[in-house]
């Protein structure tokens, strides 16, 4: 792909976008998961393209959020699944046994569905995960947090409140410190939840600003139920429905000529 | 009215009267136990009782406060059948050693014109032992040299009592801290050299640097001792009142034996009032005398709070890492299950029971192999082989585990699991977010177990009294020898000491108020250890009161 | 793609909505297809009164093409339309946009008959190429019936059909347009008559191209291909494909 159609897809433009020509970060190939004996994935294959936002929708219970646990290991928390097929982020095995599952998830960063930030102050928010790692260099710390923060678009609310406690956030500004909170780590990929069903349209858009921001820096991989904001973010979609992947593409085919009738039925709030 | 019944509404009153019902008896039963406790250090006035010769006694004075009334039924002689009802009064006559009794219950009717009259001028002296005197202050002598008499010789007896008194303390003091300590050190020098003996290592050489040892520590009790002798003697010297007591009597008693002395039909509303709260202090300050019955209960509340806040450090890590094994890491199962059937049904075994597993468990089992381990010098004077507060504690401890694990189970489930995956996502391991998001957010539902946990320890008794509980120790559980809190020793406790006075007591009548005023004690500690509790919890609660909605 | 499944949404009003928009259009079309209907007819029979009629019709046409615009605009605000849904609003805008213009070329030809009574020769009726335009516009007349029908059944092969009607429309112009020029060089005519003519043979084959930009935007409503600026080689593939299905 040429310098000029990269600037393109940057901005505004998508024209040019297809799978064929994007760098990998994930590669997922006859992924299966089974929560005890039902099967809750069924043969999923596609590659998530690097630095762009990838969104997944479909009905309730299609196992798109499942899917996206599946990144950063998440479903490991549920003793009764058990998965099968490979997964690889930049290459690597994820699912290698001598993986650490902890060097996974830094790697892979995580926004919920609901603002989850830690009872603690804005800046210990942010500064959890390098804290985590060991970092307790105070200068190296402010730096983090404030790149977190200007990152996530927080910092001019939050700079002169760093102390404050997060509880004290609006919600959408919670969502955004959870964000920051992610990026501070500085993971390859950012998967996000849901990330806007709990707040007000404005605080969606803001975050859906963030989202457009942040794909500079990070691959982005997003659960959504609400179709605009996935035809609003994302570069690509995927449509799931029953465990499957029913049809993976740029989001601009998707949205105005879908190749499967499924696909159509859903976004088009069709009975089916 | 069908209407109102369609309405619900007398589910509103039935509910509401519920609730009411339960107020006024909580209320009730603080009001009675506060007015009957409390009105013990209120200093009552002191009435001339005439009483009229009946045929059972010759007319005489009876002199004394008001303790109480009743209304006895007599049969009546001359109409066989009926009753006569005749209002008597319970006087407190003091000067048991003069009666032989403190109280007496007089009839009404004996008093002439049935009216009893202030006694002017008469003085209440509270003595180390016999009880109270009631009497009139004649004359002070000293060395058989009278030194005060008539006006003013009640101030004087009070200034004398005040020097007799600190005198007295000082030489408690001397007795319990400097005496004590040496006899410490001599034990723990007996002890170094059973061991030594033990261990078929005693040298001459140790036999020599004991025995110079012995012969210092002997040297300075000699000081103190010869101190003390002095101050006994100035005790001693302190000279004595001559009191005419109701009847005529003239009594001599010596100063020494005095603890206060006050005129209650004298004493102004504003005096009263600080006479009231100086015997609240003195309640709560002093050490028992006559049998429990009169003093204060210092080593009670000692006692008291000292297992308790054992009982919580041994029960609050033992509870929480209970709970968060079975909520964070176990396994969901039948296994599990059982687990927590059996907590539940631990909660609820009576505490008697508790009592008998400390006491055949932790004293002769526990107790008996660390005597042997360690303590086997001392033997056969047992040291944890007997019951005492680290038995007593432990037992509580397993006596309040399951409040404590079923409320911090409750607050772990009530953490969101938003939380933990937000903290899981962000690459920290299970213990990590366990130690820093989990627990932090479960701080206000551990206090609350920990509050029940408090309440009901601090009221329990039976238990207690297989496991460590004493009615009257010479030394309090807490020091200043090393180790500070001595867990083999047997300590009071105010649950006990109720118990004690209310039912063991020879005398009843003279210990009832202190029944009352102890338990009003119990409530109180066990209200103020809860309400620090509830306050801890509430800030907690304020802080993470966000995550709720 | 069928036009039934445009009523299966889980919403009525969003059905309701789009069946309007159907139901709009084809009105629309139906009027225009009657005014040029009558148009051909008024330059059949040089009827002025009939001419002036199709003329008065284009205004009401013209608020036809309003009415569909704000229907779209209401879908597109109230029910953020995708993929077929989204293809139909914009089709139905272009189409409207297409039918307009029809309607603007077919005044122009009826203004050609109005125009050739004042002028009172009876000259001008026999002259070359007006048989041609007479051809051309019941062409445009069928072609514009044709991309209705296509328009409310979805029908792809129609739409290919239409399409390459259009090429046959393109040779009878040419050829007509060849022979009124020729006709400038005879002195004797009128020059006036002349430019008139041309002027309405240009405007019938405006008619048939838009036409043809219908059946595209059929195509495109059914199943999102673009025909336009589409090179002639992959166009005679993608017809022959549209034929067949």
């Amino acid at each position: 792909m040429s310098e000029k159609t990269i600037s393109l897809a940057m901005g505004h433009d998508h024209r040019g976008l297809s799978l064929e020509q994007e760098k990998v970060a994930i590669e997922v190939r006859d992924w299966n998961l089974f929560y005890g004996k039902s099967q809750a994935l069924n043969n999923i294959n596609m590659d998530l393209p690097e630095n762009r936002v990838t969104a997944f929708i479909g009905p309730s219970g299609c196992g798109k959020s499942t899917l996206l646990r599946c990144f950063n290991r998440m479903n490991d928390l549920i003793d009764s699944v058990s998965v099968e097929g490979k997964m690889h982020l930049h290459g690597q095995d994820m699912y290698a046994k001598e993986l650490d599952v902890a060097e996974i998830r830094r790697r892979i960063g995580m926004v919920f569905q609901k603002p989850n930030p830690f009872p603690k102050s804005i800046y210990e928010n942010v500064a959890y995960g390098l804290r985590l790692q060991g970092v307790n260099d105070k200068k190296t710390l402010d730096d983090t947090v404030e790149w977190a923060l200007k990152g996530a678009g927080l910092w001019k609310e939050a700079k002169d409140r760093l102390n404050d406690n997060a509880l004290g956030l609006s919600g959408g500004q919670q969502q955004r410190l959870c964000i920051a909170r992610a990026i501070a780590v500085q993971p390859e990929v950012l998967l996000l939840d849901e990330p806007t069903s709990a707040l007000d349209p404005i605080s969606t858009l803001a975050i859906e600003e963030l989202i457009f921001e942040l794909k500079k820096d990070f691959t982005i991989l997003i659960v959504t139920h609400n179709m605009q904001q996935a035809a609003r973010v994302s570069d690509y979609t995927a449509f799931m429905y029953m465990g499957e992947l029913i049809e993976y593409s740029d989001t601009d085919s998707l949205f105005t000529n879908p190749q499967v009738k499924r696909t159509e039925d859903y976004i088009t709030g069709r009975y089916g | 009215m069908k209407a109102w019944f369609n309405k619900g509404e007398h589910w509103v009153w039935f509910s509401a009267s519920a609730v009411s019902v339960a107020v006024v008896l909580v209320f009730g039963l603080l009001m009675l136990i506060a007015v009957r406790g409390l009105s013990h250090f209120w200093p009552h006035e002191v009435y001339n009782f005439e009483m009229v010769s009946t045929t059972q006694s010759a007319s005489e004075v009876v002199t004394g406060e008001i303790h109480n009334t009743r209304i006895k039924e007599f049969d009546n002689p001359e109409k066989p059948g009926y009753q006569i009802k005749e209002p008597q009064l319970l006087i407190k006559t003091g000067n048991r050693d003069l009666y032989g009794l403190d109280f007496r219950w007089i009839s009404e009717k004996d008093v002439k014109d049935q009216a009893w009259s202030i006694a002017p001028g008469i003085s209440v002296i509270e003595r180390h032992e016999w009880g109270n005197l009631y009497g009139y202050v004649e004359s002070i002598s000293k060395n058989g040299e009278i030194v005060a008499q008539g006006q003013g010789v009640e101030q004087a007896l009070t200034k004398l009592i005040a020097a007799s008194e600190k005198l007295r303390s000082e030489i408690n003091k001397i007795e319990k801290v400097d005496v004590g300590a040496i006899n410490h050190q001599l034990q723990s020098l007996r002890y170094e050299q059973r061991k030594l003996e033990m261990a078929n290592k005693f040298t001459q050489a140790d036999a020599q640097r004991i025995e110079q040892k012995k012969a210092e520590l002997e040297a300075q009790y000699q000081t103190l001792k010869a101190g003390l002798d002095q101050m006994y003697v100035a005790l001693n010297q302190q000279g004595e009142a001559t009191i005419l007591v109701s009847g005529g009597k003239q009594v001599q008693v010596p100063i020494k034996n005095m603890v206060r002395a006050w005129q209650p039909n004298e004493m102004r509303y504003d005096q009263k009032l600080g006479f009231f709260f100086g015997s609240i202090g003195h309640f709560l300050f002093d050490n028992p005398r006559e049998a429990n019955t009169e003093g204060g209960v210092f080593p009670a509340i000692v006692g008291t709070l000292t297992m308790v806040v054992l009982m919580t450090l041994f029960v609050m890590p033992m509870g929480v890492i209970a709970a968060i094994y079975m909520r964070e890491y176990a396994r969901e199962g039948w296994l599990l299950r059982l687990v927590r059937i059996s907590i539940n049904n631990l909660a609820g075994v009576p505490s008697i029971v508790f009592g008998i597993f400390g006491l055949g468990f932790f004293v002769y089992v526990l107790g008996h192999s660390i005597d042997q381990l360690f303590y086997s010098y001392a033997l056969p004077t047992p040291t944890f082989g007997t019951p005492g507060l680290l038995w007593a504690a432990l037992t509580m401890a397993l006596l309040t585990l399951p409040v404590v694990i079923v409320s911090t189970e409750e607050g772990l489930s009530r953490v969101p699991r938003a939380l933990r995956e937000g903290g899981l996502a962000l690459g920290a391991t299970r213990a990590e977010v366990i130690m820093r998001i989990v627990l932090p957010l479960t701080m206000p539902a551990i206090m609350t177990g920990l509050i029940l946990a408090i309440a009901r320890a601090a009221g329990e008794v039976a238990p207690l009294m297989l496991v460590g509980v004493v009615k009257l120790v010479s030394e309090l559980p807490v020091s200043l020898n090393a180790p500070f809190v001595h867990l083999d020793q047997k300590f009071m406790h105010l649950g006990f000491h109720i118990y004690d006075v209310g039912f063991q007591s020879p005398n009843v009548e003279a210990s009832q108020p202190l029944v009352y005023a102890t338990s009003l004690l119990l409530v109180l500690v066990i209200v103020s250890l809860n309400l620090g509790a509830i306050s801890i919890r509430n800030r907690l609660r304020e802080k993470y009161k966000a995550l709720d909605n | 793609m069928e036009r039934k499944e445009f009523g299966t949404h889980v919403s009525a009003s969003y059905n309701q909505y789009l069946e309007d928009l159907f139901n709009l259009v084809l009105e629309m079309g139906g009027m225009v297809e009657k005014q040029l209907s009558s148009a051909v007819i008024a330059v059949q029979n040089a009827d002025v009164g009939l001419a002036k009629e199709v003329i008065q019709l284009d205004k009401f046409i013209n608020r036809e093409e309003i009415e569909i615009d704000r229907l779209c605009a209401r879908v597109l605000a109230r029910q953020q339309p995708t993929a077929s849904d989204l293809r139909l609003v914009i089709s139905a805008i272009r189409i409207a946009l297409d039918l307009e213009r029809m309607g603007d070329e077919v005044v122009k030809i009826a203004k050609l008959v109005v125009h050739l009574d004042k002028i009172g020769s009876d000259a001008c009726l026999n002259l070359q190429g007006y048989k041609e335009l007479i051809e051309i516009s019941a062409h445009g007349t069928d072609m514009l019936k044709d991309a209705l029908n296509a328009f409310s059944r979805l029908d792809l092969p129609s739409c290919a059909a239409i399409i390459q009607e259009e090429e046959k429309v393109d040779v009878i112009y040419k050829r007509a347009v060849k022979e009124v020029t020729e006709r400038f060089k005879d002195s004797e005519s009128d020059i006036e008559c002349l430019l008139e003519l041309i002027y309405a043979l240009k405007a019938s084959e405006r008619i048939t191209d838009h036409a043809c930009n219908i059946a595209e935007i059929i195509v495109y409503l059914v199943n999102g291909k673009e025909l336009r600026n589409m090179d002639s080689e992959r166009m005679a593939e993608m017809l022959n494909e549209l034929t067949r299905s």
